[in-house]
């Protein structure tokens, strides 16, 4: 299996990306911002098709316009009670945005196939080092902010008495975000970002106990999951994304019907015991 | 040293005033009820003891300081207190306040797991924090919050509505608890309420806050009938009897 050049590729590239992947779906959730992570890799496809069009590499494309979303989304704030419905017009107007450059984008369908569900096995060799590069400062971002961000994320007026901007921590937050799933598009494509990105962490805040049992559960799961569908493509020549959509519901669905039983295993680590 | 002294104290959010012109100081150790009505500041006022809303006129010193200086030494359990339904144990929940202004990876140490083992002892909830918060009663997670409160110890404590909710054995047990490690830890502890009455024998002083201004002093004297009317803007009736105070509107 690992014979081939583009097996080993697709390998490195996918574990590195679920390593930053299952550490920020953990936070995702606990800052209760899974549709924000969902909106941000679909904003993206306006970016990607957008820079096709202009014969820019459509990755590069896509980051800009995370990030760029990542950053709004950060400044409009958590206060906003008509968040979800503001993230939510912004998403379909950038779909729908994307459409167009389609229409004026004829060929390659292919190209946009891989954009929507991923085309992990036609990563190259500077695809993967800017994917390596690219976890590399999240993983370093996150080294910094994540004491913070945790504060933020579960006190946020203690967090705020204490002197910390909570809009700044989110908005930093965000754009690590929008970063994340601009890689994530690269393996699973922009349609199934969700399952990598959430899926994993989901499953990891049901059944730890502890912040680092939780972050590692999660990334950990990622890890498999996406290994997995790699693993389970190449026996059966499904497609990779198929397969690790398929795994990331089925584990969760197995936790929501086993999940008293883990929780009762009492997942603990050294942080807190 | 005074904890708190206001002169001619003027705090606006954005145009509205909420107070004007207070004038008080309150000596350290003291167990101020804060009292008033809905919309009356109480947040407001606590906000401003943290420097979160600035002042816009005239002077506040928090201990002898500006109040940014201080945000240190001020340990505070919010109102709005919807902890997430999170699996997680009141242990790790409350280590997230550990040095969380600051940047880097949460990290323990060993003097932090001690200083966590410290304030979960003096609410009493040693036990209590090694169960996820999902299975927690509101009044059990109050205790985990006000242990959170005591981390780094703090010199002024200030407890925004902590009995909303609460039952009356719950609210008594807590108050105690919160009047013993006041006397213990010499602390300055303010805390706001809707009902003064479980309070009564527990306070020095009570802060009637109402009408823009604050009125302080002892609780059988602030709380009469002529200064409620006047505060609530309505007509409030206060009826006292065996240390007790009863408060009853008109209407
Ligand atoms: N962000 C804000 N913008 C504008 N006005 C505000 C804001 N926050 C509070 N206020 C106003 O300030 C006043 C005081 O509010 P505050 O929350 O301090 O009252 P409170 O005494 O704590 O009331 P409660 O008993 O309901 O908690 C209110 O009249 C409110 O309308
Ligand atoms: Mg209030």
């Amino acid at each position: 299996m690992f014979a081939l050049e583009f097996m080993k590729i697709a390998f490195v590239a996918s574990g590195v990306v679920s390593i930053i992947v299952g550490l920020i779906g953990y936070f995702l959730l606990i800052r209760r911002e899974a549709f924000a992570g969902h909106a941000l890799s679909h904003i993206g496809f306006a970016g990607a098709t957008g820079a096709s069009l202009i014969g820019l590499p459509p990755f590069l494309g896509l980051i800009i316009f995370n990030v760029m979303a990542g950053i709004w989304m950060g400044q409009i704030g958590a206060k906003l009670k008509d968040r979800d419905i503001a993230i939510g017009l912004i998403l379909s107007a950038s779909l729908g945005l994307g459409l167009l450059f389609l229409h004026f984008y004829t060929h390659y369908a292919t190209q946009i196939s891989s954009l929507l569900f991923g085309n992990v096995f036609g990563v190259t060799y500077s695809t993967l080092y800017w994917l390596i590069f690219l976890t590399c400062c999240c993983c370093l971002a996150m080294g910094f902010l994540m004491r913070p961000l945790l504060f933020v994320s579960l006190q946020p007026d203690l967090a705020q008495a204490q002197g910390i901007s909570v809009r700044l921590v989110s908005t930093i937050f965000l754009m690590i975000v929008a970063l994340v799933t601009a890689a994530c598009v690269q393996i699973t494509g922009i349609l199934l970002v969700f399952s990598l990105m959430v899926g994993p962490a989901a499953v990891a805040l049901r059944i730890s106990k502890t912040i680092w049992a939780g972050i590692g559960l999660s990334i950990l799961l990622a890890l498999s999951e996406s290994w997995g569908g790699l693993w389970l493509s190449w026996l059966m020549d499904w497609p990779v994304s198929f397969w690790i959509s398929l795994l990331s519901i089925g584990i969760y669905g197995l936790t929501l019907v086993f999940g008293k039983h883990l929780r009762s295993l009492r997942i603990q680590d050294c942080y807190h015991t | 040293m005074n904890a708190v002294s206001c002169k001619e104290l003027q705090i606006r959010i954005g145009s509205k005033i909420i107070f004007d012109r207070l004038d008080f100081s309150i000596k350290e150790g003291q167990f101020v009820g804060v009292f008033g009505p809905n919309g009356a500041g109480k947040t407001t006022f606590f906000k401003c003891l943290f420097g979160n809303i600035p002042y816009s006129h005239g002077k506040l010193e928090v201990l002898g300081q500006s109040p940014i200086k201080i945000r240190g030494k001020i340990g505070y359990v919010p109102q709005q207190r919807d902890i997430f339904p999170l699996n997680l144990t009141g242990r790790a929940f409350i280590a997230t306040a550990i040095r969380g202004n600051r940047l880097g990876i949460p990290f323990l140490f060993r003097e932090d797991q001690k200083e966590i083992d410290r304030v979960l002892a003096l609410v009493d909830a040693k036990d209590l924090a090694q169960q996820p918060l999902t299975e927690l009663s509101g009044g059990q997670r109050q205790r985990l919050l006000l242990a959170q409160a005591l981390l780094g110890k703090p010199n002024i404590l200030i407890l925004d509505e902590p009995l909303n909710n609460i039952d009356p054995k719950w609210t008594q047990h807590i108050l105690n608890l919160i009047k013993h490690i006041q006397s213990q830890q010499k602390l300055t502890v303010f805390l706001s309420t809707h009902d003064l009455n479980p309070l009564v024998n527990i306070i020095d002083q009570v802060l009637c806050l109402g009408n823009k201004t604050a009125i302080l002093g002892k609780a059988k004297e602030v709380i009469t009938s002529e200064i409620l009317t006047d505060l609530y803007q309505t007509p409030m009736q206060v009826i006292k009897a065996e240390n007790r105070i009863f408060v009853t509107s008109f209407t």
